[in-house]
């Protein structure tokens, strides 16, 4: 499931000289540049999904049922149905990535609209901003993804709203405590005496300075959100077959495994895992860019 | 007397939130589209019989009336009548809220515990190999799916070294207090996970700078044993944070615990809940809404009340 209180470093480097400080940032580099591999891979595989995969994703064949992996034909062997999982994964990864992307989008723009406002505006404003999201963290996320599930019936909408609901008020409070922070310095004070205007002061002063750190958390949510998809579409209120998406995958093979194809399973939530770190571990190295001197101690 | 008071205005916090909680709660039935009477009673009934059924439901009445009238049945007639089950709708709901409540509590025992053993471990050990393993181990767990999880463990545990039961609550031919927590280990564990690692982290964080502060350094060079250092002064200036965060990683807990009943085929209130979104069934939805907010409201108070009382520097 998702844990949205994370992104933030765990290595908690103490720099001492030069040399040290070296080797930590080349490690940072190589993880991004693993990271970056790992996610272009993945993207463009979906994207060219009707290029790359060998099968169409749903074309069921009864008499290939549970072929194990290298069989030949079908690199990662076929599901309950003889459908081919490489190509169920290439084509999942369409799904999930298109809601992950899509999903934290607008939470990221919606709870940074939400911080900007809040924190440029009078006491009366930003309280109930606040006071709202404060209620908004009353609903455990399973509890509003259900409710959307009965109102707007089981389907990817629900995943997408769910998600934007859950993680609105924690993007609106880490970008609410920036943009208060931005608001002290001066020289947001010298744009406003030198007769700058509201819009001008929040769009063209405070964004530039908390984009990075929007930029930062949007990229460390999208790992957890392509979990939690999956966890709600394996639950049967997100994507419905015979769709392919990796939570649904692993669902799927979640009825075969006990009579023993547990490859079904298996390759979808490997997939889910190396694609959410490779998300986290980009985000920890923008922040490094984006944000070096948090780089020390951060609770 | 001041934490009386304090205590209070906390309970007072709550009201509002209660409010919006309820009103929220109540748009769920307003807002499902369809017409979950006339699908139900249609083919048996005549329109007329269909009308009064509404009727009984008090369905033709203006929102704000519907509102009370709702906010009532929740304390007289048990949350109004389940569409699907027919019954009312905590009559159906409360015995498998137990069961959730039990995988819950284990949840939660599982992640304190471990959480704040792994974080005691990786922070003492800052920098050398036993931190950067488990810092590895949580980066990499904090990463999995819930559901996907659960079934390793049942494919590992139960499956291939048959130690601990697929799944369930209880063995077919019963069984007392031992076979319960045998059901318990593999879905408790799935349903902590993730939270035991937020809390491994926290923990981790906090003894390394509590540890690298002037004081602790002070009482090193005095020679205080390690084990009365961790013990002592630095686990007490780290209890109230890390107290905090179980409480507030509970709410990331009963999602997950959802999630594990589903795999796990555990018997609580998750796999209704999945069942009556499919059968539009939202009178039971909005009972499970309630309950699982209130649960989760009363544990951030609780929780609030423990922090306090644990941090001296706000005691009155």
């Amino acid at each position: 499931m998702v844990s949205l209180r994370t992104p933030q470093s765990d290595a908690v480097k103490v720099l001492r000289g030069p040399a040290r400080r070296r080797k930590s940032r080349g490690r940072t580099n190589a993880q991004v540049a693993v990271a970056l591999a790992v996610i272009v891979f993945f993207v463009l595989l979906s994207v060219l999904a009707p290029l790359v995969a060998p099968y169409d994703p749903n074309a069921a064949d009864g008499s290939l049922k549970y072929l194990p992996p290298g069989s030949p034909g079908h690199l990662l062997g076929t599901d309950e149905q003889g459908r081919d999982i490489l190509s169920r994964l290439v084509w999942g990864g369409r799904t999930s990535l298109v809601i992950a992307f899509i999903s934290v989008t607008l939470s990221t723009l919606l709870g940074s609209a939400l911080a900007l406002l809040a924190g440029f505006s009078g006491d009366r404003v930003s309280g109930a901003i606040m006071r709202t999201i404060d209620v908004m963290f009353a609903f455990p996320v399973i509890v509003v993804a259900v409710a959307l599930a009965v109102i707007l019936g089981p389907g990817t909408p629900v995943v997408i709203a769910a998600i934007v609901f859950a993680s609105v008020p924690y993007v609106a409070r880490v970008i609410f405590a920036e943009v208060k922070q931005q608001r002290g310095r001066e020289y947001v004070e010298a744009s406003i005496s030198l007769g700058a205007g509201f819009s001008s002061v929040l769009f063209r002063e405070v964004l530039p300075n908390v984009i990075g750190q929007i930029v930062v958390y949007g990229t460390g949510l999208v790992g957890g959100m392509i979990v939690f998809s999956s966890s709600l579409s394996a639950l049967g209120i997100g994507v419905q077959p015979p769709t392919a998406d990796w939570g649904r995958m692993i669902s799927e093979g979640a009825k075969v495994i006990i009579s023993g194809n547990i490859f079904v399973a298996l390759f979808p939530g490997l997939v889910v895992l190396v694609v959410a770190l490779a998300f986290n571990w980009l985000g920890d190295g923008l922040r490094d860019v984006f944000d070096p001197n948090k780089r020390r101690i951060r609770a | 007397m001041g934490t009386l008071k304090h205590v209070l205005w906390r309970l007072l916090n709550v009201v509002p939130v209660l409010f919006v909680v309820s009103v929220l709660t109540f748009a769920i039935g307003v807002l499902t589209p369809g017409d979950p009477i006339q699908a139900q009673f249609a083919r048996t009934h005549t329109p007329e019989q269909v009308e009064a059924i509404r009727e009984s439901y008090g369905l033709n009445l203006p929102l704000w009336q519907q509102y009370f009238q709702w906010l009532a049945s929740l304390v007289t007639a048990g949350g109004g009548n389940s569409i699907v089950h027919n019954a009312p709708v905590f009559d159906v709901l409360l015995p498998n809220f137990r069961n959730t409540l039990i995988l819950t509590a284990a949840g939660v025992a599982i992640c304190a515990v471990f959480g704040i053993l792994i974080g005691l471990v990786a922070g003492t050990s800052h920098g050398r190999f036993l931190d950067r393993f488990a810092m590895f181990f949580v980066q990499v767990g904090s990463n999995l799916s819930v559901y996907w999880f659960g079934l390793v463990l049942i494919l590992a545990f139960a499956l291939q070294l048959k130690w601990l039961p697929v799944s369930g609550m209880e063995s077919r031919n019963g069984g007392g207090f031992g076979d319960l927590v045998e059901h318990l280990v593999l879905p408790g564990i799935s349903a902590a996970l993730i939270s035991m690692l937020v809390l491994a982290r926290f923990t981790r964080l906090g003894v390394i700078q509590e540890s690298n502060s002037d004081y602790i350094r002070t009482f090193r060079s005095q020679g205080v044993p390690q084990w009365k250092l961790l013990g002592k002064h630095v686990g007490r200036n780290i209890l109230p944070p890390v107290v905090n965060i179980i409480g507030l990683e509970i709410g990331t807990l009963i999602t997950g615990v959802i999630f594990v009943e589903s795999v796990f085929n555990w018997p609580g209130i998750g796999t209704q809940l999945v069942n009556a979104v499919n059968g539009k069934d939202f009178p039971l939805i909005q009972g499970g809404v309630v309950l699982v907010a209130l649960c989760y409201l009363l544990v951030n108070l609780l929780t609030d009340v423990a922090v306090d009382a644990l941090n001296p520097r706000i005691r009155r």
